[in-house]
């Protein structure tokens, strides 16, 4: 017993040490000019400007292998950061269905296990990731590999990293970073040849012991009128 | 002339009790005509209507039931899937990568109050739910209309409203009302009653 305690010990002051070691990684400022301003269009541009709808089809893996199917349904204005996204199962129950504007959340039905107000927060956060331009003060740069990296510094002191399609056919990649620098969040669009732009398949992962990941397969997308819902 | 409205009087009155002995004129009817369905199977077409989407979500698939307590609920596109209840016990699959994957419990539970409906419905049984009051639509013919009895349940599912078939026992159309944001149709195809079933489709899948 006294043994495993030291184990324990010491993964927990190794992951201490690891995370107060943390940083994000290094990128080499783009100048302000116009291939800078270029870059940054490019960022922008990888997210649909006009409002719109989807269906997606969503296989969730979940820890300790757990896995589930449903359908997603989403509403989105990216100019007036709103978004309305609804978690439907297979069998045509409405499990979650939720409004955000602009990081502002009204739930409208939450079915048990997915009324956990923590989850609504996690699942509405995704979506703006999978759907929105990131927010907050971006940065260009040139990451270790060449990369072209268009990060985005939010209020709590993460960074979002958004890598455009690379020339080497690597798919539009977004790294999401919280304020120690540890990698919360991985999302891969694949062919981004789907209405309104939107990529054919979005694989989102949560690294860590109580990770998920998240693929999800466009069903359909059409133009849409904003969402004039309003978040209390 | 009176011979033959008289005849016609006669023939309208004896018509009556063909009229009167529709299989679903009352739940008692209602059961007695569900006993003699040991098994069904029917194709399906699901539309989900959601009021941020300006056309459903439509998905197709296989339903087959066992009685009294076995479903096989298959669906075939755009997500496959299958959810099966093997004498009450259920448990659903996904098919992932090529290969077939059961589901969390925790999101299989969240649909067992339905499925429990599914099979009372199938067994005749429609007044003795707990969750739901029915009553047959006076207005619509062969329509039985369910309303949750606790404010709990009212807030997932406000109304499910079931068309009957022509033929005994069967249902052909379902439609949950989940509020006015949502709700869900089912139509049924390709009906067989009574066919003999594969012992595999209350299996999980392979």
């Amino acid at each position: 017993m006294r043994d495993i305690m030291k184990v324990f010990g010491m993964f927990l002051l190794l992951g201490l040490w690891v995370s107060a070691c943390s940083s994000f990684p290094p990128i080499r400022s783009l100048d302000t000019g116009p291939k800078s301003r270029l870059a940054a269009r490019m960022c922008q541009n990888s997210f649909p400007e006009k409002p719109f709808r989807a269906v997606h089809t969503i296989e969730a893996t979940m820890p300790m292998g757990n896995s589930s199917s449903m359908m997603g349904a989403s509403q989105v204005n990216p100019e007036a950061r709103s978004l309305r996204a609804v978690l439907v199962s297979v069998e045509g129950l409405t499990l979650f269905d939720a409004t955000s504007v602009k990081g502002v959340m009204e739930v409208h039905r939450a079915v048990a296990p997915f009324d956990d107000p923590d989850f609504a927060r996690g699942l509405m956060s995704d979506v703006s990731l999978v759907f929105m331009a990131p927010d907050g003060k971006l940065h260009v740069g040139i990451g270790d590999d060449g990369r072209l990296v268009c990060r985005y510094k939010d209020t709590d002191g993460g960074v979002v990293d958004l890598l455009p399609t690379a020339a080497d056919s690597k798919p539009r990649e977004l790294l999401v970073y919280d304020k120690d620098a540890d990698l919360v969040r991985i999302v891969d669009f694949f062919d981004e040849s789907g209405p309104m732009g939107l990529a054919k398949k979005v694989v989102l992962s949560a690294p860590g012991l109580v990770g998920y990941e998240l693929v999800m397969k466009l069903v359909g997308a059409e133009k849409a009128a904003p969402v004039t819902h309003v978040a209390k | 002339m009176v011979w033959s409205r008289l005849y016609l009087l006669v023939l309208l009155l004896s018509a009556r009790p063909v009229c009167a002995a529709d299989w679903a004129e009352s739940f008692d009817s209602i059961k007695k005509a569900a006993s003699s369905v040991k098994s069904v199977s029917a194709d399906f077409v699901q539309h989900k209507f959601l009021k941020i989407l300006s056309t459903p979500i439509e998905s197709h698939g296989r339903f087959v039931f066992r009685a009294p307590d076995s479903i096989r609920w298959e669906y075939k596109d755009p997500i496959k899937s299958v959810m099966i209840m093997n004498h009450g016990a259920l448990s659903r699959y996904s098919f992932h990568d090529g290969k077939w994957k059961k589901d969390a419990a925790a999101s299989v539970e969240a649909l067992r109050v339905v499925v429990d409906e599914i099979q009372s419905w199938l067994t005749g049984n429609f007044n003795k739910s707990k969750a739901f009051r029915a009553e047959l639509d006076s207005n619509l013919k062969r329509t039985v209309v369910m309303e949750p009895r606790q404010k709990a349940m009212a807030k997932i599912i406000q109304r499910i409203v079931l068309t009957l078939d022509d033929r005994p026992g069967c249902i052909s159309r379902v439609e949950i009302i989940e509020g006015p944001d949502a709700r869900t149709v089912l139509e049924f195809g390709r009906v067989e009653i009574n066919e003999s079933l594969d012992e595999k489709s209350f299996s999980p899948p392979r």
